[in-house]
């Protein structure tokens, strides 16, 4: 290993860097932050590719490519699941209730293969330690389970009391500079 | 090859990673935004040929740390300069206001309003509460902030009890 070889490595891991910013920025917030299992699997898939690229195990030209289709499909699928609700279906897959009105569904957890025990686990990082009080838990396309409360379990809010404060509100300050 | 070099390999890479990792400060490799996650993976993958010899640790030091460098850099010069910042981590995109949801917005980020709902339902909101939202953001690191109307919000203690 020479000092020219670790100087290409060094180009090339700065050069890959820039390519991914690019490229994560151009798939946009959506991708990979949230949403669908399978955006995580093309994150892993371009963060794989990219190391042969570093080491120079396969030629610039080969990786980009390799990562440039990876990128254009991706980017393809992101439209056509926004395009058309059945593309949607397909690709991001369907929300799937586990708690409705307090009741566990046997059918949707037996579907997504969770025991009670996992919902119970998803009902109480919500805080919520009694069944009753959950109005619908939902297993989202991205695998994180929502949990909506009745609204007699919600905390007091402010029109409840008809406070003035709630005319004024408190918004968020923004620093300066 | 030896069983022993390997395992020596394994410690020399992670000793190495967490020396890279831990000098780079929390927010590097934090999964703050998606771009940080490819990072980390990344980095990952660098160790595994490592560990099989395919390339020598000079190599490997230098790759993990440019990488590494090189976001530290791009984090500094996005705390100076404001425009660099909201092109290399993104603006929030504001999805939602005033219990109505932008097509326009929800096109640019390709989100159907069947997504715009179970985001809301993250954030604990069905969808006929929506009109309790004064703003929906996506944020960059690709999750949706709510702002409630101050009606909706939480009673606060001194609104009660005084002081505050």
């Amino acid at each position: 290993m020479d000092a020219q070889e670790l100087l290409f490595t060094g180009l090339r891991a700065l050069l890959v860097y820039i390519v991914m910013l690019f490229v994560m920025r151009l798939l946009g917030k959506r991708t990979i932050g949230n949403f669908s299992a399978f955006d995580l699997l093309v994150a892993l898939m371009l963060g794989e590719v990219v190391d042969e690229i570093i080491y120079g195990d396969v030629s610039l030209a080969q990786g980009m490519v390799a990562i440039f289709v990876l990128a254009a499909v991706e980017y393809a699928n992101s439209w056509l699941s926004y395009g058309s609700a059945a593309a949607n279906r397909w690709l991001e897959g369907e929300p799937t209730p586990l708690v409705v009105d307090g009741a566990l569904q046997r059918d949707g957890m037996r579907k997504e293969r969770m025991h009670e025990r996992d919902v119970l686990a998803e009902l109480r990082l919500e805080g919520i330690d009694d069944l009753r009080k959950v109005k619908r838990a939902t297993l989202e396309t991205d695998g994180e389970v929502s949990v909506i409360r009745q609204r007699w379990a919600e905390p007091v809010e402010k029109g409840d009391l008809d406070l003035e404060e709630a005319e004024r509100g408190l918004p968020l300050r923004r620093r300066r500079g | 090859m030896g069983l022993l070099a390997i395992a020596v390999r394994a410690l020399v890479a992670y000793g190495l990673l967490l020396v890279i990792v831990r000098a780079s400060g929390k927010r590097t490799v934090a999964q703050s935004s998606p771009f940080d996650l490819v990072l980390a993976l990344v980095l990952g993958d660098l160790v595994d040929d490592l560990l099989w010899a395919e390339v020598g640790l000079a190599q490997f030091a230098v790759a993990a740390g440019t990488l590494v460098t090189v976001e530290t850099a791009v984090a500094l010069a996005q705390g100076r300069w404001t425009r660099l910042h909201a092109w290399v981590t993104g603006e929030p995109a504001v999805l939602l206001r005033d219990g109505r949801a932008l097509p326009d917005a929800l096109r640019r980020e390709r989100m159907r309003e069947t997504e715009l709902d179970a985001h809301l339902r993250l954030r604990g909101l069905d969808r006929d509460r929506r009109q309790d939202v004064a703003i929906a953001r996506l944020e960059p690191v690709g999750t949706v902030s709510i702002e409630k109307v101050a009606r909706a919000n939480p009673v606060e203690r001194r609104e009660v009890f005084g002081g505050g």
